[in-house]
């Protein structure tokens, strides 16, 4: 057991001996440090990485700041350690603690853990391992921590179901406080692990993995996944809040350069456009905007309480907030003059974008950001992102021409429909928008091209699509750089074997939960640094557990396969989905569905939410309010 | 640093007739508790966002890339801790009394930052790092395992010699030259008060070389600056 005086004491020992020491002390502007003994329940907000990429979080940060505003419970931040601090806190018997008030991890009552993405799997071994805690649930008890995790990669919680006592399936901001006043009036009730999670697997969108069971076929395809309690929701619906509460302004500053150092405001949340490739626009629905009254005394709020130089308005997709035009103007003039720079990511390749970055009066260093993801008609079709050729350059020449120097493209390969004629055109489409910039800024104008590798993700039309066989990725990707070379192009892309375990652990079922710790066992962690992925230790482990990457990643699977996510409702139909599946392979697209509903399933599933809400609190068509038995009663 | 000089500046605000002139400010902090690991790049960071917290309003270079006008005498090295460090900003005009801004600059700065004091400077004196002379740390061997005679003992050798040739960064220097002044204080745990050069000319003395020198731990070592000195102008 260790006192917070003496990790202090210990780690005076050795912050002068690891990198960046900044990461490890806290202690930053608008930080908060509750009196540890008065309060009831105790939650370690956990990002499984170091501090420079947890901490511009936004995740984390509202609940941070929703957490904190509840008098009987307190948040405080833990980040993983880097490696060379890792091996001190190893050396001289720290454990992992929390930046506020130094207590070790595992004297909390609740470790919230965000995964938004899956290469952070490994590291969540790493924070139980650094806290000496044993990593798989069962193995914990009511004296440890309740372990909870949330975030995007949670959509598929079964590569960590061994490990994480409960999910929060969809959005936390109500259930992370449900939660937390639960464990608290549990605390004195003498409750078992298992009757305690059983009591929180009541709360909705709450998925507690030991209470379900999947049976697999011989091929190894899921045949079914069962609750085995009869007092457990199933399907596991997503929560979704109605409307999006007050944005957080408080951040904490931090002391240290990190990977954003900025204010994020999210002025809506959700996506309709219908990318078929795209996790978040379909796990994100129903579309929600934040007024832009709220917007504006958000920025002044977070502009005023942390001092940041910059501030980032975030959405899935900027350019579909309705009356973008007035938000973007309205901003622009309230901050002319003050050196803020408001940053407007996400915009669509059409020139009415330029006129939204040139009303926001930034400086035009930073370049301009569109991600036309493919270079030819017949490929936007198939992933539904349509856009007319033509538009491209009159886009980028209006860019150069307001005085951007640098274009940023993103572009996705890999989809298996996709031929080197498409690839080579993504390459000619880079050098015509670099011609209209040598036109107009000469040996200066620049185009930097990124170049991500398709992943069929799950709860998307592409979960059924194989992932592109890697001879052919390496072929596309060997084209580009051949094409994409010279003056004024900079080219980057994912390494085969990333993209690779990125698919298998987000597509995995339970059995990979064993495949995680030998990985792990074997060496890997911080899996997103291309410099720490050990793609060897995944080979191992894999054929360990007698599992291969094919059976994951490369398969063409039916329509009617049972995915190991499909106990986890999006509120989105699997039969859309699949249908939207098939539309694809014919070529066929769909409008954004703000002009013609779809009937995706968000809105009967969400129907009681969406009547009691007014009409334009989401895109979403207006459902007609029904009449409950309890309100027919009172009349 | 791409930073005008005081002179062309003033040159600056003359030709853009800008209505408020410029404003010089000096202020004197002290740094220590968390940002005792915050090195001197992050430090700037940290300044810029308590003025904005402070609703100072800076003035900004000009360029592709604008930064705001702020000087620090001379960076302090990550893990030292100071209580006399001294910053020069400039402001585009004069909201505040000096007695308010000093109580907005303390609400607004973060744990580990102390505001001493703050004073109007003349436009016209020069770049902050061209006039410190030299500076004072106070050292706290805390794990030095070194028993105080045989300490004065190196510290008399060390001082007696006419060069102490050292190697930092790959450059040869004399340590020695560097070297105004070594004490022992008395007491436990053992105290060490040093003065060493801090000059753009005669260049910048680092206390763990010293000790480096005087075979004592740099890393186990508490390090105070407590003084910074300007060169005596010939105007005062
Ligand atoms: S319910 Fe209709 S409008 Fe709402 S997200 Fe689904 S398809 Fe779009």
């Amino acid at each position: 057991m260790h006192t917070p005086e003496q990790i202090e004491r210990a780690l005076e020992q050795v912050l002068l001996r690891v990198e960046r020491p900044g990461r490890y002390v806290g202690g930053e502007f608008n930080a908060v440090s509750k009196p540890w003994n008065s309060i009831q329940v105790r939650v370690a907000l956990i990002f499984p990485d170091i501090y420079e990429i947890g901490m511009p979080n936004l995740g984390l940060a509202i609940f941070y700041d929703l957490l904190n505003r509840q008098p009987g419970i307190l948040a405080e931040r833990v980040y993983l350690p880097w490696v060379d601090m890792e091996a001190m806190l190893k050396r001289d018997g720290i454990p992992l603690f929390s930046l506020e008030t130094k207590h070790p991890v595992s004297d909390f009552d609740v470790l919230a853990i965000s995964i938004p993405y899956e290469q952070l799997y490994t590291n969540v071994l790493q924070v139980f391992d650094l806290s000496g805690l044993p990593l798989r649930s069962i193995e914990r008890d009511e004296t440890m921590p309740i372990v909870i995790a949330g975030g995007h990669a949670c959509y598929n919680p079964e590569p960590l179901a061994d490990f994480i006592d409960l999910f929060v399936i969809g959005e936390g901001e109500e259930a992370i406080i449900e939660i937390a006043q639960v464990v608290g009036e549990m605390k004195a009730a003498n409750l078992s692990r298992n009757e305690q999670l059983a009591r929180l697997a009541q709360l909705a969108g709450v998925y507690v993995p030991r209470f379900y069971e999947v049976d697999y076929q011989e091929d190894g395809v899921v045949a079914a996944i069962k609750p085995i309690r009869e007092d457990v929701p199933f399907p596991v619906l997503k929560r979704v809040v109605p409307i999006l509460p007050a944005p957080p302004t408080r951040f904490v500053v931090p002391n240290i350069d990190t990977v954003h150092n900025r204010a994020p405001i999210e002025i809506m949340r959700g996506c309709t456009r219908g990318c078929r490739f795209c996790h978040a626009g379909f796990v994100a629905r129903p579309v929600r905007e934040r007024s832009i009254d709220e917007i504006v005394m958000a920025v002044e709020d977070a502009v005023a309480q942390t001092g940041f130089e910059e501030i980032a308005l975030l959405s899935l997709s900027s350019s579909d907030y309705t009356d973008v035009l007035n938000l973007v103007r309205t901003l622009g003039e309230r901050f002319a003059g003050q050196r803020l720079s408001i940053n407007l990511p996400s915009l669509r390749l059409e020139t009415t974008s330029v006129e939204l970055m040139e009303s926001l009066r930034n400086n035009k260093r930073g370049g301009f950001t569109f991600a036309p993801e493919a270079a030819t008609e017949r490929m936007r079709n198939i992933i539904n992102k349509s856009m007319p050729d033509r538009q491209v350059l009159e886009v980028a020449r209006a860019v150069y021409s307001k005085g951007w120097r640098t274009i940023k493209l993103y572009f996705m390969i890999g989809h298996p429909s996709e031929k080197l004629e498409d690839v080579k055109a993504i390459a000619d489409l880079s050098l015509a928008i670099l011609a209209e910039g040598r036109n107009l800024h000469g040996r200066k104008a620049t185009v930097n091209v990124s170049v991500s590798t398709f992943i069929p993700k799950p709860h998307t039309p592409f979960q059924w699509v194989p992932m592109d066989a890697i001879e052919q990725i390496t072929a596309k990707q060997s084209l580009l750089k051949r094409e994409l070379c010279g003056k004024g192009l900079r080219v980057s892309w994912n390494d085969p074997d990333e993209t690779l375990l990125e698919a298998l652990l987000s597509r995995g079922d339970r059995r990979l939960g064993s495949v995680i710790r030998r990985a792990w066992e074997l060496g890997s962690r911080f899996d997103a640094w291309n410099e720490w992925r050990k793609h060897d230790a995944w080979v191992q482990a894999l054929s360990e557990a007698g599992l291969d990457f094919h059976h994951y990643t490369h398969r063409t699977r039916p329509v009617d396969e049972v995915f190991p996510w499909d106990h986890i409702d999006i509120a989105v139909k699997k039969s859309f989905l699949a249908q939207d599946y098939l539309m694809s392979r014919r070529g066929e697209t769909r409008v954004d569905c703000r002009e013609k509903c779809f009937a995706c399933g968000i809105l009967p599933k969400l129907a009681i939410m969406r009547s009691k809400i007014p009409a334009d609190a989401w895109k979403c068509p207006p459902v007609a309010p029904k009449i409950e038995p309890d309100e027919v009663s009172a009349i | 640093m791409n930073r005008l000089s005081p002179d062309e500046e003033n040159a600056q605000n003359v030709v853009s007739g800008t209505a408020m002139p410029h404003l010089r400010y000096r202020i004197s902090f002290g740094k220590d508790g968390p940002l005792r690991y915050c090195s001197h790049l992050d430090l700037m960071r940290v300044w810029e966002r308590v003025l904005r917290r402070a609703g100072i309003p800076l003035v900004y270079s000009q360029g592709f890339n604008p930064r705001p006008k702020i000087q620090i005498a001379a960076g302090l090295p990550l893990g030292y801790i100071s209580t006399c460090e001294i910053l020069d900003i400039w402001m585009e005009n004069d909201p505040l009394e000096p007695g308010s801004m000093l109580s907005a600059l303390r609400l607004a700065a973060p744990q580990g930052l102390t505001i001493n004091t703050i004073h109007l400077v003349a436009l016209s004196e020069p770049a902050l790092q061209s006039l410190t002379a030299s500076a004072c740390y106070q050292v706290t061997a805390k794990n030095s395992a070194i028993e105080p005679g045989m300490l004065e003992k190196r510290v008399r050798e060390l001082l007696s010699q006419e060069h102490v040739w050292r190697e930092r960064r790959g450059k040869r220097y004399d340590l020695r030259s560097l070297i105004r002044q070594v004490e022992i204080m008395p007491g436990t745990p053992l105290m060490l008060q040093m003065t060493l050069e801090l000059s753009p000319q005669r260049g910048t003395g680092r206390p763990d070389e010293v000790l480096d020198a005087l075979e004592i731990d740099a890393l186990s070592a508490v390090v105070t600056r407590t003084t910074i000195t300007f060169e005596a102008s010939p105007d005062s």
